[in-house]
């Protein structure tokens, strides 16, 4: 049967052993470390219980707990042979870190209540945006209608228009086709092939020497044209193959 | 002298009145064109005519504000409805390990806590409540953390000096710890 049981939440590992030695009421400086680390164990097992994520810090925690309770077990060394005051009791350093811990939150408790009594008070809120508007330099076209603003654009218009240059640029304009056509001719009075370093003539420019080896792509692809390299870095040939089947290409560009 | 006096005093009164922060002495003094001793009598009589007002001058954060009266609060939220921004328990923690440790780093916050305090400060970061004061000169440079101009206006302190006595540390009980050991019947 499912049932739900409140579980009150602890920031963390500190705050749930104060509250188990509040609860129990135990001195701080004489904690049962055995009765309160079953509690606190128990305390996690309720938490896995619920399937709550149980934060590393509280495993850590219970760790600490139970290497204070295994020592405690242990006999206490003759004071001349004890190396640090943990040799007498070692709760000494858990006591310290949760003294002072115990002091932060009751200081956290009293800030808290000077924060509730200036969330009384109010102050004018935080407008900046109003007041940067209020304060804005003045409008350098206050009064100006739209008629003032077209006069003062006239003469500048008027001056932009004569100083106009009218030209109209022609997209030059290369097609696969017509590359294709280029190629085949080049190629159709070489059996040997042309070395691809050479076939293209760069001073055309770039685009020329895209749309050409795309031109040269399909022709490859229709058996065209033959590629041929003999070695890893040695030059690439471009030789004639069934130069027919590249005309169809050619004439359709 | 008596008309110099009057008008000093209605120009502070129109500076406080528009200001959303607390103005420090220096800067009115600054603004008004006032010596700063002319300025804080002004100041103190304005103090004493608002003091049965809705609001009152109020001397926090290191300057002067205009707040209104903690009674009529409820009217106010009548009103306007304002949020209030609430703290949790791990930021009011956090918040002061930092107003007392102060400059403190992340790691010894996390050691008080025993708990990451990361995202906490990251919060607290944002709403401007501690700020970022230098780093530590050591290993890593952690950075160092202090609380803000802010923190001091939200808690209504006129300085860090007007913190709340930190509780003793219960030294003398501490003493006692090395008298006896446990009992058996304690482990």
């Amino acid at each position: 049967m499912a049932y739900a049981i409140h579980l009150p939440a602890f920031d963390g590992p500190f705050d749930l052993l104060l509250h188990l030695i509040q609860k129990n009421e135990v001195d701080i400086y004489d904690i049962p470390i055995a009765e309160i680390t079953a509690q606190y164990l128990d305390y996690l097992a309720q938490m896995e219980a619920m399937d709550l994520e149980i934060a590393s810090e509280f495993l850590v925690m219970a760790a600490t707990l139970l290497a204070i309770k295994a020592r405690m077990l242990l006999p206490k060394p003759p004071p001349e042979l004890a190396e640090d005051e943990e040799d007498y009791d070692p709760r000494l350093k858990l006591v310290r870190d949760l003294l002072e811990y115990k002091r932060i939150k009751e200081a956290a408790g009293e800030l808290e209540q000077f924060y509730q009594a200036q969330q009384q008070k109010f102050s004018r809120p935080n407008d900046i945006a109003m007041y940067e508007h209020l304060f804005a330099e003045q409008n350098p076209l206050a009064g100006k209608t739209l008629a003032d603003l077209t006069e003062a654009l006239r003469p500048v218009w008027q001056r932009a228009k004569a100083a106009e240059q009218v030209r109209t640029i022609r997209r030059g304009s290369v097609s696969v086709g017509m590359m294709a056509g280029r190629l085949l001719e080049r190629l159709s009075g070489r059996p040997d092939g042309i070395v691809f370093a050479d076939l293209f003539d760069v001073s055309c420019g770039r685009l020329q020497v895209i749309v050409g080896f795309l031109a040269l792509l399909e022709l490859a692809k229709v058996s065209a044209v033959k590629v041929r390299q003999d070695g890893p870095d040695a030059a690439i040939y471009i030789i004639p193959g069934d130069l027919a089947a590249g005309e169809e290409l050619a004439s359709a560009g | 002298m008596g008309a110099e006096k009057t008008r000093l005093r209605a120009l502070l009164e129109a500076l406080l009145f528009v200001a959303w922060e607390p103005l420090p002495l220096g800067r009115l003094a600054e603004v008004t064109g006032a010596d700063k001793a002319a300025v804080a009598e002004a100041l103190a009589e304005i103090g004493r005519d608002f003091a049965g007002c809705g609001f009152r001058l109020t001397e926090i954060a290191g300057g002067w504000q205009f707040l209104t009266d903690p009674d009529l609060a409820p009217y106010i939220e009548k009103l306007y409805n304002p949020r209030s921004q609430q703290l949790s328990k791990a930021a009011l923690e956090t918040l002061a390990i930092v107003a007392y440790h102060q400059p403190v780093t992340r790691l010894e916050i996390d050691n008080i806590r025993q708990v990451k305090s990361d995202t906490v400060l990251g919060k607290l970061l944002e709403r401007s409540l501690i700020k970022e004061v230098g780093r530590l000169e050591g290993p890593g440079r952690p950075i160092l953390y202090g609380t803000t101009r802010e923190f001091l206006a939200a808690f209504g302190l006129k300085s860090l000096s007007e913190l709340p006595e930190l509780p003793e540390p219960e030294a003398a009980a501490e003493a006692g710890l090395y008298d006896g050991m446990p009992e058996l019947a304690d482990v």
